[in-house]
């Protein structure tokens, strides 16, 4: 009992701290990505830092309710290079919360200009442990028997992990369609884990108005997302892995923020029968800037 | 014995990467500050590589002034932060009021938000529609009437 009421007390404490923190830096412009596991090819904007809560409910029918999920630190170094720093938790259905690790991701936008399909690479290093149930993509045989290891027991399997990722974007009459090809590979000597996410999205209105509207078409995105795992070096392939499927809905607000959700279905016995993914993010504009200004 | 020389390199581990990520946070920070204080060639650079097809394209929103005012609504969300309320460059990046930008053809610029000049920290805009791109272009092209 008092460690749960140390945590939810962490857990105000840190929220406060988020909060102050949102209020004291300046606002204007906006994020754009309405996908939860797909990337594509827009990087952040120079000297910007995005952050970003990422929850995820899970409803698996052969494990308990989760509610997983990660916090995301991206910054524009550079108009070709978007570092990303995450932090991983998760809370499970009467076995408690835990911190489970960490992910550093690089992408890097090889070309100068825009073409039909447009490549971005992506390297990322990733320490996390078993009971991860972030669920940022899906690859190898997934499946929701790992959610239902106990997280005492899941935690102690140490995954350190180099993920790479082909991202292939095209933008086209206010569609985007992105592909991404996964390899994973775990630094103790497993052979390399394959898996792909693939979406689709367009503003509900291409041309925008000319007042200062919130709840405007738009500000509001629509699309869908397909991902799932492509097997193992050894044993390529659909079998025995697990695909999502979901609908998605981006709602910019005036001043930075962004509203995202998923609700995302298992299309088969291996994926858990219902995700609900959020998010929620808020850009600071040139906050390189403002470190300058500090120093 | 073994778990106590586990923790201490579970310890280093977490130390070698905290200084890590410290290093490349301020690498990353202080190449974004270098380039900013670098002599940038201006607009005309990336103006003159647009391709000839760019040149006949033809803007849909041509003085139309409700699409100024969405460009105007626009260039504050996505340009303003770089470029200055009033367009005129902070840092380096490029006065919209110079005459490179003002005479370039509405479709050059079209080309130019488009594409960006990501090498030189200009972002591309190609995930806006092409039509906020044309409504920015609009707007772009009034800041000519308030030198």
């Amino acid at each position: 009992m008092a460690k749960r009421q140390s945590y939810v007390g962490r857990l105000l404490l840190v929220s406060s701290l988020a909060c102050l923190v949102w209020s004291a830096f300046p606002r204007s412009a906006k994020a754009d990505k309405p996908y939860f596991v797909t990337y594509d090819d827009e990087m952040e904007e120079p000297g910007n830092l995005e952050i970003s809560l990422n929850p995820v409910l899970g409803l698996p029918h052969s494990a308990p309710n989760f509610l997983g999920g990660w916090t995301e630190f991206e910054y524009g170094a550079t108009g070709w290079w978007t570092t990303e720093f995450y932090l991983d938790a998760q809370t499970t259905r009467g076995q408690g919360g835990l911190f489970t690790g960490y992910r550093w991701e690089n992408r890097f936008h090889p070309l100068a200009d825009e073409h039909w399909i447009n490549p971005v690479l992506y390297v990322e290093f990733e320490n996390i442990n078993g009971a991860d149930k972030a669920l940022a993509e899906i690859v190898n045989h997934d499946s929701v028997d790992n959610l239902a290891e106990l997280n005492h027991e899941a935690r102690a399997e140490k995954e350190r992990e180099i993920e790479t990722k082909l991202i292939l974007s095209s933008n086209y009459r206010g569609w985007n369609f992105s592909e991404n090809f996964i390899g994973e590979k775990n630094l103790a000597h497993e052979p390399w884990e394959f898996g792909y996410a693939v979406g689709a999205s367009r503003p509900l209105a291409l041309a925008a108005s000319p007042h200062a509207c919130g709840f405007c078409r738009e500000n509001l995105r629509a699309g869908a997302e397909i991902y799932g795992g492509l097997g193992t070096w050894n044993e390529f392939g659909f079998r025995g892995t697990a695909h999502y499927l979901g609908p998605l809905l981006d709602w910019d607000l005036p001043g930075g923020t962004s509203l995202r959700i998923s609700p995302t279905f298992g299309l088969n016995r291996n994926s858990a029968r219902f995700l609900i993914r959020f998010g929620v993010s808020y850009e600071i504009p040139r906050f390189d800037r403002i470190i300058r200004r500090w120093f | 014995m073994n778990s106590a020389i586990l923790r201490q390199w579970k310890t280093k581990g977490w130390v070698c990467l905290a200084v890590f990520a410290g290093i490349t946070f301020l690498l990353a920070a202080s190449w974004t500050v270098a380039a900013g204080k670098s002599k940038e060639e201006g607009p005309a650079a990336r103006l003159s590589e647009a391709p000839l097809s760019a040149q006949s394209l033809r803007n849909p929103f041509a003085g139309d002034e409700k699409a100024a005012a969405a460009g105007h609504k626009l260039f504050e969300q996505h340009c303003a932060s770089c470029h200055g309320a009033d367009g005129r460059g902070l840092g380096h990046a490029a006065n919209l009021h110079a005459p490179a930008v003002q005479n370039a053809p509405a479709g050059v610029l079209f080309w130019a938000l488009r594409n960006g000049r990501i090498r030189k920290g200009m972002p591309s805009w190609s995930h806006l529609p092409d039509e906020q791109l044309w409504q920015l272009v609009t707007y772009l092209k009034t800041l000519k009437d308030e030198r």
